[in-house]
């Protein structure tokens, strides 16, 4: 059910309603869901409801996708501000444009609404300016669950990438069992990959501090990982020349420690010219490089999935689920 | 006669449907085309309506909702028995799927009973998108957005979309290479575009995820990308125009566009690729 609340500033459906002050904007009278705008156009019986909104998936709604395929869940991690949200929006901007990932060609998404919401936030509007995203709710029950469909030679994958707030995974990072962490533990416990990312211009401003609370984060990262793959991303890299080499270099030491296999890259939102890697090749090259590694480790696992599924088909939209 | 064939025609809203269909029946009713009409369907009203502004030399008006009928005609190519429907000329259809998420009924049964689908679309009017990734830093000022986004989906997530749609609605999924319909799209107003590319080269220009999205579900003979202007120039407002319409009669006018960027007077001809 797509829809939108009346009230500037109000963050439904992604955080608190602003007129209940609670997680109910469905029951909010300014909550409009596009069902009800269009109610006016006849909907005709028999009509078959998708059993996808295009809005971000929830962890209670992977019975859509697993019927076709075991999705890979990939997880973002990072402090609050990190850049986790917006690499998501520049990353669906990327492929908006034409670009691909290499190996994995896109064959669609049950998201493309909550999608594009993240785009708009990198779009450039008349006066010149560009609304970042706010940031991502943090209440322990916000889960934004992004979902690609990718072919790899012959093989589909349903790709889903796990957005949450910072504030929550500091919660986490302090205590893994914080009651108020529980989005940042299921994102721990199911994803396959990892995205962890450095706020090069929180190092730049809050130098050691900033240092201090990534280091803690990798560490509750690493306690568990039982070899999953990571990839470290200096976000806002466009500003990594501007931290402090010492700080950059123990930081790079403590992780180097901390995650063995990770490869680095450098990612940001400001291209400074027509083709800057920064921008254009890395974002994609994070994804394409955690799959790729994935796939690799995976390939005798896909090859036993296949052969003992009943489901043959790569269905969109296989479920049978009546949404009301 | 070989087992019958069945082409569905989708479009949004001003796609240019109504002016293709209007000229399709004008020449395929002379019986000079490749295309060959086996019966005049009884409720044309709609199209008969662009007919007439064509021999007029005007720009026919665009479908109203109520006009929203289902067009079948019955065809003959080559010994082929095809079956054109055209279900929704206003495309008004088309744009609920994707607003409300759903398929009615009868989309259900066209979809699931044709293999072939002719994808409508107006690349003129489809605007390019500007955001950081194709704009220098250095003019833009970074703000925190205060306000929640709508849901709006932009023209190419909306096509990605309507296929993932009206697949389902088919049930077919890209596992099922061979089961998915043939799919041609039709860069539809052709003579709007004043470039030289080929209609491939334009739907990566206009639409390239949409374009990647169905390269990597379909298989390369079953998928084209066509150009059509179904009435060559514009109409409106224009006496020289109008006039040559009046002179030398709407069938002369109008040409598809191959896949190399060739122009074909013979309109019907789409038809025939479908069915390829």
């Amino acid at each position: 059910m797509r829809g939108f609340c009346k009230i500037q500033g109000c963050a439904a459906p992604k955080g608190l309603c602003l007129n209940k002050l609670s997680n109910e904007h469905l029951v909010c009278e300014h909550w409009s869901d596009v069902e009800q705008v269009d109610s006016k156009k006849s909907k005709s019986v028999g009509a078959k409801v998708l059993p996808w909104t295009g809005e971000a998936l929830q962890p209670d709604e992977l019975e859509l996708i697993g019927e076709r395929s075991s999705p890979l869940v990939i997880g973002m991690i990072g402090c609050p501000d990190a850049g986790k949200t917006s690499y998501l929006g520049m990353l669906y901007t990327l492929l908006f444009n034409g670009n691909k990932i290499d190996g994995w060609p896109l064959c669609g998404s049950y998201t493309l609404a909550a999608w594009e919401i993240l785009a708009q936030c990198l779009k450039i509007k008349s006066n010149g300016k560009v609304d970042f995203p706010i940031p991502t709710p943090s209440s322990a029950d916000f889960y934004s669950l992004y979902h690609l469909a990718l072919k790899n030679t012959q093989v589909f994958r349903d790709v889903l990438l796990a957005d949450s707030s910072g504030e929550v995974f500091n919660l986490w990072s302090e205590d893994v069992n914080d009651e108020n962490a529980e989005n940042a533990r299921w994102i721990y416990s199911n994803s396959d990959a990892f995205v962890f990312f450095i706020d090069s211009v929180a190092l730049v401003e809050k130098r050691g501090r900033a240092k201090a609370q990534i280091v803690q984060m990798a560490e509750q990262l690493a306690a568990n990982l039982e070899n999953r793959p990571v990839a470290i991303v200096w976000s806002k890299a466009d500003k990594i020349s501007e931290i402090r080499p010492n700080i950059k270099a123990s930081l790079k030491e403590d992780l180097d420690r901390l995650f063995q296999d990770a490869t680095f890259f450098e990612v940001s939102n400001f291209p400074s010219k027509e083709f800057d890697p920064l921008c254009h090749r890395n974002n994609i090259n994070v994804l394409e490089n955690l799959l790729n590694r994935l796939n690799k480790e995976r390939a005798i696992n896909l090859l036993l999935e296949q052969s003992k599924s009943e489901d043959l088909f790569f269905r969109f939209g296989a479920p049978t689920n009546d949404r009301k | 006669m070989t087992a019958s064939k069945s082409v569905l025609i989708i479009g949004k809203p001003a796609s240019g449907k109504t002016t293709f269909l209007a000229q399709f029946l004008t020449r395929v009713a002379k019986g000079k085309s490749k295309v060959k009409l086996l019966s005049m369907p009884d409720n044309i009203k709609a199209i008969s309506d662009a007919q007439k502004s064509l021999s007029s030399g005007e720009e026919p008006a665009t479908t109203q909702s109520d006009r929203n009928v289902e067009l079948n005609l019955s065809l003959d190519i080559d010994g082929n028995n095809v079956q054109l429907s055209c279900p929704d000329y206003g495309g008004e259809q088309i744009s609920a799927h994707t607003e409300l998420m759903e398929i009615d009924k009868t989309w259900q049964k066209l979809v699931k009973g044709s293999d072939n689908w002719l994808l409508f679309i107006r690349a003129s009017k489809i605007s390019p998108e500007y955001d950081l990734s194709v704009t220098s830093y250095e003019t833009i000022e970074k703000d925190k957005s205060d306000v929640q986004k709508e849901l709006v989906l932009s023209e190419q997530s909306s096509y990605i979309e309507l296929i993932q749609s009206l697949l389902y609605a088919k049930d077919v999924g890209v596992r099922q290479e061979r089961e998915l319909p043939k799919l041609v799209v039709v860069i539809t107003c052709w003579d709007e575009l004043n470039n030289e590319l080929t209609p491939k080269e334009v739907l990566i220009e206009k639409l390239p995820m949409f374009n990647n999205v169905i390269e990597a579900m379909w298989n390369r003979q079953k998928l084209s990308v066509l150009g059509l202007s179904a009435q060559e120039f514009p109409l409106k407002d224009d006496t020289e125009a109008t006039d040559k319409y009046l002179d030398d009669l709407p069938e002369n006018f109008g040409y598809m566009v191959t896949e190399e960027g060739n122009k074909d007077k013979d309109i019907t001809c789409l038809i025939d690729w479908a069915i390829k």
